[in-house]
């Protein structure tokens, strides 16, 4: 019989993590746990399979070493979230610098990245509403991403984000407005 | 009354399931492959010499110590102008004027001693008095040979 290792509670993972002698077996689970959930949120947001692996990496190396003094201010998986977002942005910003590219010329780059990347299988609905997606501003991407697909509350994305639920309702509404227009006009 | 007042976007036709997708077996892969990396971060922590392990606190000691020498000695060196010897030629000029009194030697450093006792009466004097003390009064008083008691009981 195999354990559901979904299942483990977050208090329990880190208090066996926080045991010096189980720590890489909570770690393990820790991103067994999690790996897959904040790869496609990281996915959505730097689209390309290779990049996404490179940032989930980082994203868990800053886990493990941030890990002993995590304080549970936040819940677990918000504190993992908010690694994994800004890891995600830190790569963007980084890809801009690097080639002192534009933000829209970065924008255009994950667009073609969507029309050659062999690990898109979405229809041609599924590409346009992607590539609408990619004009928004990268933080508005992530709270659209968080509501949209993941369907996840304000206040959980507040915690994460570190953003009033009154900006994110708005960030959100504008979102959608933007992404209606360019989806009318495409 | 609607619990959830967020906007219904028209493109909600459109299905929300992923178009993105993975090479197989990746996420088992991830899982080993992020164990490994780890493992191989501990092992070169644990390898690193002492020195680069505390590297950032040591820097850290070092700008903190290098500051506050650069102040101390700044103060030490650039304060303190009443404490500076006389140069040679100021020296030349006190004996000078010293020897216009026609004094030996002993008598002179006597005089020069009584000179200093002088100044810091006058310092007293000008104090109790609520004088603010300026040491170029003092000194033209003292080469006058001026009582300041004299100035103070004609005030």
């Amino acid at each position: 019989m195999t354990t559901d290792l979904t299942h483990y509670p977050d208090k329990e993972l880190l208090s066996i993590f926080r045991d010096t002698e189980r720590r890489h077996y909570a770690f393990n689970l820790i991103v067994r746990k999690y790996s897959e959930r904040l790869y496609w949120h990281i996915r959505k947001l730097v689209i390309s399979h290779e990049d996404s692996d490179d940032v989930l990496q980082n994203t868990f190396m800053k886990v493990w070493n941030g890990l002993d003094d995590f304080r549970e201010a936040s819940q677990l998986y918000t504190w993992l979230y908010r690694i994994a977002t800004n890891e995600a942005l830190t790569f963007l910003n980084q890809k801009k610098q690097k080639y002192f590219l534009p933000l829209i010329d970065v924008e255009r780059q994950l667009m073609n990245t969507l029309e050659t990347d062999e690990y898109f299988s979405g229809d041609e609905l599924q590409k346009k509403l992607q590539k609408a997606i990619l004009t928004l501003p990268e933080k508005q991407r992530v709270v659209f991403n968080l509501k949209y697909f993941e369907e996840m509350k304000y206040e959980e994305m507040s915690e994460i984000l570190k953003t009033s639920v009154g900006a994110l309702k708005a960030s959100y509404h504008h979102a959608v407005k933007k992404i209606e227009k360019y989806l009318e006009e495409n | 009354m609607a619990k959830n007042n967020d906007i219904k976007p028209k493109f909600e036709q459109i299905t929300k399931e992923s178009p993105f997708k993975v090479p197989d077996n990746y996420f088992d892969s991830f899982m080993v492959r992020m164990t490994d990396k780890i493992s191989k971060a501990e092992e070169a922590k644990a390898h690193k010499p002492i020195f680069v392990r505390f590297r950032p606190r040591v820097i850290a000691a070092m700008a903190f110590t290098s500051v506050f020498f650069l102040v101390f000695f700044g103060i030490k060196f650039t304060g303190h102008q009443k404490d500076k010897p006389l140069s040679a030629q100021e020296m030349v000029e006190v004996y000078e004027y010293l020897a216009l009194q026609d004094l030996n030697d002993g008598q002179l450093m006597e005089q020069i001693a009584a000179n200093t006792e002088e100044q810091i009466a006058i310092k007293d004097t000008l104090d109790k008095n609520d004088v603010r003390y300026n040491k170029e009064i003092i000194e033209y008083l003292s080469k006058e040979n001026i009582d300041i008691n004299t100035i103070i009981e004609s005030l």
